[in-house]
């Protein structure tokens, strides 16, 4: 019976400092789903979601010898990731044109599901993703990241505390006004 | 408890954080007030909303086109670095050489203009020297009596005995625009 070794991350990234792309190969294939969906959740738009992620795993590939094992290589690759999605936000609200701008949160209210979605009960969990999608951006940066982090990704309060770099009890707190913001948003939802 | 301080540990009472006396504050307040326990309610239901949101998946192509970034990039990391041609001269850049010498080339013919004639012909001043029998400059305003004798003849020059001389500045005397 052949044994697998399932080295964690922080080994692989070092095996990968020293030269194993194998360990990049699995670092890849580890973090591409949990980051993707992170990504995806705060910047509203698939391909650029996946855009974001592929920047970070090249980072990750250019710039590996910048993770100092102080950290863990989560928290840091989290922070690569966070840190372009925050870029490319900034770049977006930039572009924005003030037409789009004049959007608000009641002209979500009008988009209806399209026909070929399916079943009702497709149609009616599509329409509840796109209003939960809808109000989590509707949330400041900071605590829009706080709580994907948390009540998506469901890291702890200390890796979160450690990819934004501020206290544990702001990230308490911010991850509790958004729960209320949000639940104010959403309690309508049945 | 008051509202503000029930809505800032919702959180905590959820993720079961709270101490038991704070706790059964809590909760009184919860009974006390309908409507708070509702916001507990809807909060935890956010919460396993976001929990339950669809998984996105990487599109298909994911995988191949972030290898084909990576052997982009390895092959310009492989690339040997070309050491770029810094274009200045002792540290800068070319206008600021060329105005520096400029400068230097003025400051150098300021100084030979201001320079005595004497330096500039003989290589160095005329009390400069090294010839015994010539005196060396002197450093306080006493004249010697050698001096005194050779000097020329000033206003104390005056016979006073002579009449017509003593008191006679007419020629000595000339006032601005005097004709």
């Amino acid at each position: 019976m052949t044994k697998t070794i399932r080295y964690t991350d922080e080994e692989l990234i070092k095996r990968f400092q020293n030269g194993d792309e194998n360990a990049y190969a699995e670092l890849i294939k580890r973090y591409t789903d949990p980051l993707l969906n992170f990504v995806y959740r705060f910047v509203n738009d698939e391909d650029q979601a996946e855009d974001i992620v592929q920047d970070t795993m090249v980072k990750l590939f250019t710039h590996k010898h910048y993770y100092k094992e102080i950290a863990k290589f989560s928290t840091w690759i989290y922070t690569i990731a966070g840190n372009l999605a925050k870029t490319e936000l900034r770049k977006r609200k930039r572009q924005k044109t003030t037409q789009l701008s004049k959007l608000g949160p009641e002209d979500m209210e009008f988009q209806i599901p399209s026909d070929d979605a399916g079943t009702d009960e497709g149609i009616q969990s599509s329409f509840i993703e796109k209003r939960i999608q809808a109000a989590i951006q509707n949330l400041e940066p900071h605590f829009r990241t706080a709580i994907i982090l948390r009540d998506i990704q469901e890291l702890s309060y200390e890796e979160i505390s450690n990819i934004l770099s501020v206290p544990l009890g702001t990230v308490k707190s911010r991850i509790n006004r958004g729960r209320l913001e949000l639940q104010t948003e959403l309690k309508d939802l049945k | 408890m008051e509202r503000y301080e029930f809505e800032g540990v919702i959180s905590d009472y959820i993720d079961q954080s709270l101490s038991l006396s704070k706790k059964q504050e809590f909760e009184n307040y919860m009974k006390a007030n309908p409507e708070a326990e509702a916001i507990v309610a809807s909060v935890r239901k956010t919460m396993d909303d976001l929990h339950n949101l669809p998984k996105v998946k990487p599109s298909s192509d994911f995988t191949n086109r972030l290898w084909a970034r990576v052997d982009e990039e390895r092959s310009k990391m492989a690339q040997p670095q070309r050491v770029r041609k810094s274009g200045t001269f002792l540290g800068f850049t070319p206008l600021y050489a060329g105005l520096m010498a400029v400068l230097v080339v003025s400051f150098v013919f300021v100084g030979m203009e201001l320079m005595p004639d004497e330096i500039r012909e003989n290589g160095k001043p005329s009390y400069f020297t090294e010839d015994p029998t010539i005196p060396p400059p002197l450093k306080s305003n006493a004249k010697s009596p050698e001096m005194m004798a050779d000097a020329e003849d000033d206003s104390l020059d005056v016979d006073e005995t002579d009449p017509d001389q003593k008191m006679n500045f007419k020629n000595r005397i000339q006032f601005v625009k005097d004709q």
